[in-house]
């Protein structure tokens, strides 16, 4: 009996080790605190990036009118 | 409940309040930038250090969260965000540095994705958010069960602002970015700073109750 209680013991500390090892959950004092928390883990895809020095690259030179290429940027 | 630190306190914070989480950033003063440092794949992207790739650096994550939380999808996310920052680039010369580049990207973004939402509305075009995958970013000390709770914190996020008013979560979205100023907020959604300051009351309270109901 005194080695049940014991090992009843032993599992009581170890469930409330395991409470106190469990992370907090998440709390906010307001909607935006929220979405700020939620926009710090939201990373933007890395596709976006190398998509668009593509799309740059193909973009055609700018045509400059003769009279800027004459007189310069007014 | 517990009334929060006096630094994140503001003037026009009149809903309740409960404590800040262990994990929260330093807060930074509405208007002014906050340094989040470089993005994983920044080097990647060959953007280099021209201004433009400055400017994509610095404010892709903004754009790119608004685009996903407008649209719900994202997927259309990354092609409206490429889309916006191609239309930025193609206008640089005309951005007369009168507002801030965020501002004018958010306006850009904002326009964007209506034309988008009005084009989709019109085709009847339904896309299930439910099935997207919220690819989200643990930090090295966040255990499996943050993680977890981080994702479903975004997919219930995404499933209360598409409830929403258009109007409130348009606002909502741009008054988080602590980087606005209530004027700048404003001018995007073209109303008065008071005007700003009553609707954001209504619309916490109404994210609030919808996204209760997502638990």
């Amino acid at each position: 009996m005194k080695r049940q209680i014991q090992f009843n013991s032993q599992e009581q500390q170890q469930a409330a080790q395991q409470q106190q090892q469990q992370p907090a959950p998440l709390e906010f004092a307001s909607a935006e605190e929220m979405l700020r928390h939620d926009a710090l883990h939201t990373p933007v895809p890395p596709g976006i990036g190398r998509r668009l020095r593509e799309s740059l690259a193909s973009l055609p030179a700018a045509r400059v009118s003769w009279w800027r290429r004459l007189f310069g940027r007014l | 409940m517990s009334k929060p630190p006096a630094e994140y306190e503001r003037a026009d914070d009149a809903d309740g309040a409960m404590t800040a989480p262990e994990s929260r950033p330093p807060p930074v003063a509405r208007g002014h930038r906050a340094h989040p440092g470089p993005s994983p794949g920044e080097a990647e992207d060959g953007l280099g250090d021209s201004e433009f790739g400055a400017v994509y650096h610095e404010h892709s994550r903004a754009i790119f969260y608004l685009a996903l939380r407008l649209l719900g999808d994202p997927q259309k996310a990354e092609d409206a965000t490429h889309d916006v920052f191609l239309k930025a680039f193609r206008k640089m010369d005309q951005f007369r540095r009168e507002a801030s580049w965020r501002t004018w990207l958010y306006r850009i973004a904002i326009n964007h994705c209506r034309n988008l939402q009005q084009t989709w509305h019109e085709r009847h075009v339904f896309t299930n958010a439910d099935d997207a995958l919220w690819e989200t970013a643990p930090a090295r000390t966040d255990s499996p069960l943050r993680v977890l709770e981080t994702k479903e914190l975004g997919q219930r996020i995404q499933k209360a602002l598409d409830r929403l008013p258009p109007e409130y979560r348009l606002l909502l979205l741009l008054v988080a970015d602590e980087q606005l100023s209530y004027e700048e907020v404003s001018a995007l959604t073209d109303q008065s700073p008071d005007g700003v300051r009553g609707k954001l009351h209504r619309a916490r309270k109404a994210f609030a109750v919808l996204f209760e109901k997502t638990a």
